[in-house]
């Protein structure tokens, strides 16, 4: 049974072949969102993805999520795109519908953090990430 | 890179809007110098986490950094209330933050163990009613 702690879970590509024939490594946020119906908010959606972090403790995101990481989280103030710069992430994902102003939008643009959103919770986000990852 | 640069920021008591300014900002003059992703990340984020204590217990204070070589000194200074047990302080998951800062991420009780994690060495200068100076070195 998988089983994720959602205050704190990560996941981490293990680089193997995807069943679509494309490496772990060259994933994009933009590649995931069009397989997995995620909306893009903003930014490019360009960087690869190598795994996962969930967590809205931002001390913690910011020690344990990891370069390429996608960060699922329902924090939706500038200090969230804050720690997503710090740490590098890949993007943020906001699970489950919730709404980010247009002013924390800008500031994603002006620092150049994609930012994407889904329907679902924060587990099957995760689950279905591993699942386009080749991890599951 | 031969000479020592030295940037300095201010940081404001309760604008949890603009913290981390200060952080985004040095990452940005480290990435330009061409220091090692791991490096400037460890120096961001104990920047960072630094920034946040000013900003949640300290009345604001100032933040600066002094790049060379093969060190980044980041210097966080404040006379907010001083820390009554830095051991406490130290632990994993101890925290006096407000509701507020809770409301908004913080308060993990991650912040002086993260900045730890991050640095070569740690100097914590505190007096109760006179203020708190951190000294992070981080090797490059």
């Amino acid at each position: 049974m998988l089983k994720l702690r959602l205050d704190e879970a990560r996941l981490t590509g293990s680089g193997g072949e995807r069943a679509a024939g494309k490496r772990v490594s060259e994933m994009t946020v933009k590649d995931l969102c069009g397989r997995l119906g995620w909306n893009l908010i903003c930014g490019s959606g360009e960087k690869e993805v190598s795994g996962c972090y969930i967590g809205d403790l931002l001390s913690r995101v910011m020690g344990n999520c990891g370069e390429s990481d996608i960060w699922i989280t329902v924090q939706t103030s500038r200090n969230m795109i804050a720690v997503a710069v710090l740490a590098d992430a890949a993007a943020v994902l906001l699970p489950e519908g919730i709404h980010v102003s247009e002013e924390v939008i800008r500031w994603a643009e002006q620092e150049d953090v994609t930012l994407a959103g889904c329907g679902t919770s924060a587990f099957s986000a995760a689950v279905s990430l591993a699942g386009e990852l080749g991890m599951i | 890179m031969a000479e020592v640069i030295r940037h300095t920021w201010q940081v404001l008591a309760d604008d949890y809007s603009t913290a981390g300014e200060a952080s985004a900002s040095l990452k940005k003059v480290l990435k330009q110098l061409g220091f090692a992703a791991d490096i400037i990340r460890r120096v961001s984020i104990a920047m960072y986490e630094g920034e946040i204590n000013m900003v949640i217990h300290a009345n604001g204070g100032t933040a600066s950094a002094e790049i060379s070589e093969d060190r980044i000194t980041i210097t966080l200074a404040d006379s907010g209330p001083g820390i009554p047990d830095v051991g406490l302080a130290m632990k994993e998951g101890y925290s006096t933050a407000s509701d507020r800062a809770r409301s908004l991420g913080f308060g993990a009780g991650m912040g002086l163990p993260n900045i730890k994690r991050c640095s070569d060495d740690l100097k914590i200068e505190t007096e109760v009613g006179v203020g708190t100076t951190l000294t992070i070195t981080i090797l490059a």
